[in-house]
């Protein structure tokens, strides 16, 4: 009981011990990995791959890859959220490279601004990309249900922040608060990770 | 053109600027505002950058979980895994989870109704979303109690196995600002409500994975002397965390369809083979006639067939007269059909007896009888 996971450390310990029970088979272990881990693994392959039915073939290949070889990742050096992007990196592009091209929604690469070398399987990638596509996703998935609902409808369905009011039943204040703090959130996480990086 | 006056007014439009959402006079506003305006011009600089990392992508649909765990297992079948009659409390505290992750930290403290039925009346009590959490991990504590965990009420050995009790006393411990703070990448915080109510439910299901089906028939106190097989209370347990998770989602105008239609299916069985005790219990309790042989002596005992609707539902023979009594097509005095969400609504008081949409044919009192026996399957 009272598993901490925030720390720094503990999380380490949390993710060694995920491990082992990964090894011996535990299925309610990769149950706690998913609930962990399945929103970036997935806002990443939709990011990478353009479309949500790959992301979710991407999804299912990424967990099983960590079900089937637990002993692929290294806990020693890596955090599991790094290993689990860079394992996504490379499956969603060897997805998009592999199945035809289909085009992407306009204004967004589906590679986004990851850089393609220095990758090897199991190896988190070097490239400054992958790690601010990650905070960036991470800082998505984590914002609430309702930034991320006017986010959708301003970015993705080109709405007016009036528009978005109304549609939502909610004031504009409400909106200019929401899409001004869900972008703080993502400029904050790449920043940090760019930081991170020099 | 920087008017001090119009500056915190153009910087709440950034976001909307960096975005090109406003109108254009708003659009010119902010760009001549951003000439002289150095801290605007830095945040602007700040979220103009963020707008190229956004892509479109769909949320994660909570189906995926089970499809991908699913793939695995077949892949590699698992040596330790969860038992069947786990599953379902598996997949509503996922759910419930993947919602919570979901929150505004305002949104924590919105107001929840909470509805049951006592005696024959409607009840219902306000509480919060973390309320809520507080509920379920007080009652699901006494199924983990019974397994050799931690109890997370405190005091547990002066509380009763009542769970309104064990809710109070797990309420009064709690502060009404645990849920604010940063959250973390996973989706939830420590020495919180959450994170003590999500260790708690997994730490449930792994000690039901290890003792497997060793444990299923254990006894567990489950309350108003209530005694449930292991297997039952979780099952229980399930419903009553997707029908709490539905109190959350009302709350907080969230999405929330009902269990995968195998797992409802499980659910709504173990609440109709529940039912013909129910019923004997209200009897002895003066709440239900009594059983019509007791009344007429020689008189052949009753059943009830009840139908239930949907890709859930299915046809049961309730005996009338008592648990163990004789039921099918020869003694059947009543046929009552329902929808599967309502029934579920109705078992767990979220729908009273009189506004259900019932169809009915036969004897009157044995069909109004029966539908408060599923009303009183409620509590808080």
């Amino acid at each position: 009981m009272g598993t901490t996971t925030d720390a720094p450390g503990s999380a380490a310990q949390w993710e060694r011990r995920a491990q082992v029970r990964l090894n011996r088979g535990e299925a309610a272990a990769l149950g706690e990995i998913y609930d962990r881990h399945a929103r970036l693994v997935h806002a990443m392959a939709a990011r990478l791959t353009g479309d949500d039915k790959a992301a979710r073939e991407v999804v299912a290949t990424v967990f099983t890859r960590l079900w089937q070889h637990p002993e692929a990742f290294d806990p020693a050096r890596y955090r599991l959220r790094t290993w689990l992007a860079t394992e996504t990196y490379e499956r969603a592009t060897a997805h998009t490279s592999g199945a035809a091209r289909s085009a992407p929604a306009p204004g967004h690469s589906p590679a986004g601004p990851v850089a393609a070398s220095g990758t090897r399987t199991g190896e988190p990638a070097a490239t400054a990309g992958l790690l601010e596509v990650t905070e960036a996703d991470s800082a998505l998935t984590s914002a609430s249900f309702r930034v991320r609902s006017v986010l959708r409808l301003v970015h993705t369905e080109n709405r007016s922040y009036r528009d978005a009011a109304v549609e939502l039943g909610i004031s504009e204040e409400e909106v200019l608060q929401r899409l001004r703090q869900g972008l703080q959130l993502i400029a904050e996480a790449t920043a940090a990770a760019r930081e991170g990086r020099s | 053109m920087s008017n001090p006056d119009e500056h915190p007014r153009l910087q709440r439009l950034l976001g909307a600027w960096a975005l090109h959402s406003c109108a254009p006079d708003e659009m010119a506003e902010v760009d001549a505002h951003l000439v002289g305006c150095g801290e605007c011009a830095a945040e602007a600089e700040q979220l103009r950058s963020a707008v190229g990392m956004l892509h479109p992508y769909a949320d994660l649909d909570p189906s995926l979980r089970a499809e991908v765990i699913g793939t695995c297992l077949s892949i590699r079948p698992p040596q330790v895994a969860v038992p069947d009659y786990a599953q379902p409390y598996d997949a509503e505290t996922a759910r419930l989870d993947a919602l919570l992750a979901d929150l505004n930290d305002d949104e924590w403290t919105a107001p929840v109704q909470l509805e049951w039925f006592e005696g024959d009346d409607a009840a219902s009590r306000g509480t919060s979303v973390t309320g809520v959490l507080g509920h379920l991990l007080a009652v699901d504590g006494m199924v983990s109690s019974t397994l050799g965990l931690p109890d997370p009420v405190p005091h547990a050995e002066e509380v009763t196995t009542d769970p309104t009790e064990r809710t109070e006393a797990l309420w009064k411990q709690m502060g009404p600002e645990q849920e604010k703070g940063a959250r973390p990448a996973d989706g939830r915080r420590t020495g919180t409500m959450h994170g003590a109510w999500r260790d708690h439910t997994y730490e449930l299901i792994r000690t039901c994975s290890f003792s497997g089906n060793g444990v299923a028939d254990i006894n567990v106190p489950y309350g108003d002397g209530v005694v449930l097989p292991l297997r039952l209370a979780l099952l229980d347990r399930a419903f009553e965390t997707w029908i709490h998770a539905t109190d959350i989602a009302d709350a907080v105008d969230y999405p929330y369809p009902p269990p995968v239609p195998e797992h409802l299916r499980t659910l709504i069985s173990v609440a109709v083979e529940m039912l013909p005790t129910i019923l004997a219990a209200r009897r002895q309790a003066g709440l239900a006639s009594p059983p019509l042989p007791v009344v007429q002596p020689g008189a052949p005992a009753r059943s009830l067939r009840l139908h239930i609707e949907g890709e859930s539902g299915g046809d049961w023979y309730l005996p009338l007269d008592g648990p163990g009594g004789p039921a099918g097509p020869d003694n059947c005095v009543s046929h009552v059909v329902l929808d599967e969400v309502e029934f579920c609504r109705l078992a767990a008081g979220h729908l009273a007896p009189r506004e259900v949409a019932v169809g009915q044919r036969g004897e009157e009192t044995a069909v109004v009888e029966l539908l408060y026996a599923m009303a009183s399957m409620s509590r808080l």
